[in-house]
């Protein structure tokens, strides 16, 4: 290293000016993931669903299993361009061929995760609208009011980020905390019991459908790495962000899931959940803490899930529009806005799923918040699972193939523990993957609709191989997103 | 070219900018790189594996925007190109509106602090985007500074707002028979352009 590279020169030190610390990159990370839309939707759709009380200790292992995950992931993150994108890990790891296959999955899963929300929305928008009005529309009409508000903020390139994310945030955790203590302080008569983190209570048959609906309350936990470059530090920054972020978001899951059994007790967790559905939450609060913290609970929900929708919405179109500069997907996905600078036609691709999504769940009349929230969730969940697992192993073989500095445990031992384990926990889901659909055990949908991601990933791999022999150029810049540009010369 | 670029970007009905800020921001600073290119003080190289910008003649240009710059990356040759291009689009929307006004192409900021600004002559404004324009009409060959400027329009994605007509076979021409350090610096603002939609900031 020169001696003009250790001096921290005028252009190092403004661009340093807008870089991130851990509290930024730990803040984006946990509202990508909305907290509030998993305690509120995801947990009691968990009980009500699988009729599996060990929800909490599922979140605590996931937590476990994806903090090995993250220690693999952050370190290849420093030799991997386009870092926030699972496909960049595999193309690199794996194979290119590969890393198209990782694309296609992924589009389908965060597809699923985004649309999924739209009938949560819609079922969390009702009674609060029945409540003002006296009356409520159906939760399809509330779901197209989410659609185009997404749709519309998707094409100005309106992040809900700064200071309006960081209050609704601190809100939510704030109000998450709240309805935990007084949980915590209005026991039923059958007092405290630690049941749900009783191992034999969630290693039961339904195991998979809860761990598929937990994987899906995570998703968003991944973007970290793409601040690798925006970082005053990456490689302490990331890694650290990473690990709190986790840390937080599970411990908070755990708890607050465990909490609200607590004054309905264990045994009863299951059946009220199915009867109260996404209102137990607030149904528990109104009791504790009166009418007017429990609806703003409630608002705070919906705002909660319409920032992970447009969270989700962006997800979406940025890879697409990472595709579209590879000329993986067709050159026009790839175009800018060039008013706002956002990646129109990715989000246009979006929006069009979405809406497509809603109508058949209207027309087919079809139950918003099983059907759709869990069960499109969960097969969201299936396949973020297995992007996980893709990328566990690529990391795996990546630093096999090129050896570094990094020790062992980063290289090997973490990323072939979690690799091993996440297969374990895609092979649970497939198992139970019945519960998740809510359809008899031999029912063809069961093996049909994981199918999907298989025959999407076989598609994905014959398209790879199908590039590698006629347009070589795009070929070699799979897995670079918007630096295919430059060949991933930096 | 940065002032032609800006012309073309800018809308004179409104005095602002038609493009996004960082769009804009990145385009002009490639833009400003080019004139170094062009008048033969830079030129890109390779070194520890990353693109980075080489000085050729280090004498200070009359110009006070391209001195400045020029004086960075002699002071700094280690940084990557994509940094130079992040460090000068900072500021260069308003660097370069200054020299413009400085230049007489641009009417001064009235007291109120403000973005917009009106040119002096709406013909001189107009001259570029509709030199490009016509030549990509009769299938003229540009020029080289004139293909840069047609290279970073497409690059920031300015051309879907400017150009009377898409012609991706014109286009890839022109910039196939642009000297290679100028085809790397539009695949560079091409690369920035898509980072900066793909992180949220």
């Amino acid at each position: 290293m020169s001696v003009t590279e250790q001096r921290t020169g005028a252009v190092s030190a403004a661009l340093a000016q807008d870089r991130l610390g851990v509290p930024s990159v730990v803040f984006f990370v946990i509202s990508a993931a909305a907290p509030l839309t998993v305690i509120g939707g995801s947990v009691t759709a968990a009980y009500a669903a699988t009729g599996v009380t060990g929800v909490p200790l599922a979140f605590i292992l996931l937590g476990a299993i994806l903090g090995l995950f993250a220690v693999g992931y952050v370190t290849m993150a420093r030799h991997v361009v386009n870092a926030g994108a699972f496909y960049a890990y595999t193309a690199k790891g794996i194979g290119r061929p590969v890393g198209v296959a990782t694309a296609w999955v992924a589009l389908l899963a965060y597809n699923a995760l985004q649309v999924g929300l739209y009938g949560m929305i819609g079922a969390a928008a009702q009674p609060l609208i029945a409540g003002w009005f006296g009356g409520s529309p159906p939760w399809w009409v509330i779901g197209l009011v989410a659609w185009v508000l997404t749709g519309a903020l998707g094409l100005m390139r309106v992040d809900v980020n700064g200071k309006v994310l960081s209050v609704l945030l601190l809100t939510e955790i704030a109000v998450v905390v709240l309805f935990d203590i007084a949980d915590l302080l209005n026991p039923s008569a059958a007092g405290y019991s630690l049941d749900v983190f009783d191992p034999s209570n969630l290693f039961v048959p339904g195991i998979g459908a809860v761990v598929a609906i937990c994987i899906a309350s995570f998703a968003g936990f991944e973007s970290s790495v793409v601040f690798s470059e925006e970082t005053k530090d990456p490689r302490r920054t990331v890694p650290i962000a990473t690990y709190v972020a986790l840390a937080v978001i599970s411990g908070l899951y755990a708890v607050s899931s465990w909490a609200m059994t607590v004054p309905i007790g264990s045994d009863k967790i299951v059946e009220t959940s199915r009867e109260q559905s996404s209102n137990l939450l607030f149904n528990l609060a109104g009791q504790h803490l009166g009418s007017t913290i429990a609806t703003i609970g409630s608002l705070l929900f919906v705002t909660s899930l319409f920032a992970a929708l447009i969270a989700f919405h962006n997800t979406i179109s940025r890879y697409v529009f990472a595709l579209g500069r590879e000329r993986v997907l067709p050159e026009t996905f790839g175009r800018t806005s060039p008013r706002t600078g956002a990646p129109v036609n990715g989000s246009v691709a979006q929006s069009v799923i979405g809406l497509a999504t809603i109508v058949v769940y209207a027309v087919l009349g079809l139950d918003p918040v099983v059907q759709l929230f869990f069960t499109v969730g969960s097969f969201g969940g299936l396949g973020l699972l297995m992007m996980l697992a893709a990328t566990s192993v690529s990391v795996l073989v990546f630093f096999s193939k090129n050896p570094n500095e990094e020790n062992a445990w980063r290289t090997r031992i973490a990323p072939a523990i979690s690799s091993v384990l996440l297969l374990v926990v895609i092979v649970l889901v497939l198992l139970n993957f019945d519960t998740v659909l809510g359809v008899a055990p031999d029912s063809p949908l069961r093996w049909i609709m994981p199918a999907i991601y298989f025959v999407a990933a076989g598609f994905g791999v014959m398209w790879g191989l199908a590039l590698r022999r006629n347009r070589p150029k795009v070929y070699a810049n799979i897995g670079l997103g918007a630096q295919a540009a430059v060949g991933g010369n930096e | 070219m940065a002032n032609d670029l800006f012309f073309v970007m800018h809308d004179n009905a409104t005095g602002r900018m038609r493009l996004h800020a960082r769009l804009t921001g990145l385009g002009l600073a490639a833009a400003v790189l080019g004139e170094l290119m062009l008048a033969g003080r830079i030129t890109v190289g390779s070194a520890a594996g990353q693109i980075r910008l080489v000085v050729l003649d280090a004498a200070p240009p009359q110009d006070a925007l391209t001195r400045t710059a020029l004086g960075h990356i002699v002071a700094e040759p280690a940084h990557r190109f994509r940094t130079w291009l992040q460090f000068l689009a900072r500021t260069a929307v308003a660097d370069v509106a200054d020299r413009m006004t400085a230049d007489g192409l641009l009417r001064p900021p009235g007291r109120r602090p403000s973005r917009r600004r009106t040119p002096v002559d709406v013909n001189v404004a107009g001259w570029p985007v509709g030199r490009v324009n016509l030549a990509i009409q009769r299938r003229e060959p540009l020029n080289v500074q004139d293909g840069v400027l047609l290279g970073l329009l497409v690059a920031t994605g300015g051309d879907q707002l400017v150009l009377w007509e898409q012609n991706p076979a014109y286009l890839s021409g022109t910039v196939a028979a642009l000297p290679a350090p100028l085809q790397e610096l539009i695949a560079q603002t091409e690369a920035a352009v898509g980072d900066a939609v793909i992180t949220r900031r």
